[in-house]
């Protein structure tokens, strides 16, 4: 469906002199401006802004200077990631008109790796949600069938890679917000491990949980995405300050010979047969592919749930007392005596 | 298992001024809440204490030295009332 080329590609035409920043860029802006209307993927698209990245991303590479993978590539935001004097709503009435005095850490890393920012992409409130219809700014529509939702929390980046109105996206994901909403709109997305990107800067759901990842249209481009925003940061005390390993590593080696578990606690009851199906194929095709599929049982996944409704409501209790009105964003009127 | 709830109790706590009729609505989500949080206690979770984190990581400290933080004024700008470099925030408290 996407006219798009992956990460991989459009930095070959750009190297190649086949493409330019701002060609990729018009593209993007071009394809958002024939599909906005249907999917609504993005919040904000600050035009000008991104032109001048781009244009900046060619003159650099013009001089010699590259600076990555990301170098001159489209890439939209979720809108939970603070940008400098770009407005970042999390989806919210209560953040409305809010432009952060700094940047996430992500967001400098996609800056310094010549990264061309798209825009904000919408979400459920606070990335509180399944299905991206919990904005406060309108649903966000699957872009293979519009009557369908795309997933959520993070619906819009998942939607603005698969209609190809960016080339990659990131999200964040604190109970399947990346993985769940890649899955229904047919992109690639990954939850990097706990500590490994960033949450400076990011609008915290449950801090335990909350982590930023990738959404993109092939693994490769997931790695080298991954590549750019991750590594530790002084901002962020969970972040992992060991070594960090080559993302790349294994691309080409192909699923032969790997060891695949599947759990035995996600079938049965309360699955939806075509999902169940849908998995027996997949199982089939990975041993066809030389794959050793294996049973695995975890006895607490019943709690899994349970666990996860105590501890996210919990910590998002208190990361969301500080939208009281005080610091920024809206102050409700008519608060009691 | 149920779990007994004050839930009036709950409502002035939190200021909700709420009907016979939330009360028990009310009542009965918390009650599922709380079920959820004694299924989730009857686990023996000693035996997995090293599976809570998945890069064993401890707090992280930042040597105790001065920075440059966020321009004041940048700060102040985001909120709805500021005056002479300070927050203007609703009085918390009662009387004159």
């Amino acid at each position: 469906m996407s006219p798009m080329p992956s990460v991989v590609e459009a930095g070959r035409w750009l190297r190649d002199g086949e493409t330019t920043a701002v060609r990729l860029l018009e593209g993007a802006l071009q394809r958002a401006a024939n599909c906005e209307a249907q999917i609504h993927a993005f919040l904000t698209i600050d035009r000008e802004r991104a032109l001048e990245t781009a244009a900046r991303a060619d003159a650099d590479l013009a001089d010699g200077i590259d600076r990555g993978p990301l170098h001159g590539i489209p890439i939209a935001l979720k809108d939970n990631m603070c940008t400098r004097g770009v407005e970042t709503t999390a989806a919210s009435q209560i953040l409305a008109g809010y432009r952060p005095p700094y940047d996430a850490t992500v967001v400098s890393r996609l800056g310094e790796g010549g990264a061309v920012v798209v825009g904000k992409t919408n979400l459920d409130e606070f990335a509180m949600g399944s299905s991206t219809e919990n904005s406060a700014y309108g649903p966000t529509f699957n872009p293979w069938d519009i009557t369908r939702v795309p997933g959520g929390s993070s619906g819009g980046s998942a939607a603005a890679v698969a209609v190809g109105s960016s080339v990659a996206a990131l999200g964040s994901d604190t109970g399947g917000s990346i993985r769940q909403p890649a899955a229904l709109c047919g992109v690639v997305g990954m939850k990097p491990t706990y500590g490994t990107v960033s949450r400076y800067g990011l609008i915290a759901f449950a801090s335990s949980l909350d982590q930023i990842g990738p959404l993109t249209r092939t693994v490769e481009d997931s790695a080298l995405t991954l590549e750019v925003i991750w590594g530790h940061d002084p901002l962020d005390a969970t972040s992992y300050s060991g070594d960090y390993p080559d993302p790349k590593a294994g691309l080409d080696r192909g699923v032969a010979g790997l060891r695949v578990g599947v759990v035995k606690e996600l079938s049965g009851e309360g699955y939806e047969p075509a999902v169940e199906s849908a998995m027996g194929e997949m199982v089939s095709r990975l041993e066809g592919a030389g794959v050793e599929v294996v049973e695995v049982s975890l006895p607490s996944f019943e709690i899994a749930l349970s666990a996860y409704y105590l501890i996210a409501p919990a910590e998002c209790s208190a990361n969301l007392a500080r939208f009281d009105g005080i610091r920024y964003g809206h102050r409700g009127q008519g608060s009691p005596e | 298992m149920p779990v007994e709830i004050d839930i009036e109790h709950v409502a002035r706590l939190a200021r909700l001024d709420l009907s016979a009729e939330e009360l028990e609505g009310y009542k009965d989500q918390l009650g599922l809440i709380l079920e959820h949080a004694a299924r989730v206690q009857s686990l023996d979770a000693e035996p997995h204490a090293e599976n809570a984190h998945p890069l064993g990581l401890f707090n992280s400290f930042r040597d105790d030295v001065v920075l440059p933080s966020l321009d004041r004024d940048e700060v102040l700008a985001a909120a709805p009332e500021t005056a002479e470099g300070y927050f203007v925030v609703p009085p918390a408290m009662e009387g004159e």
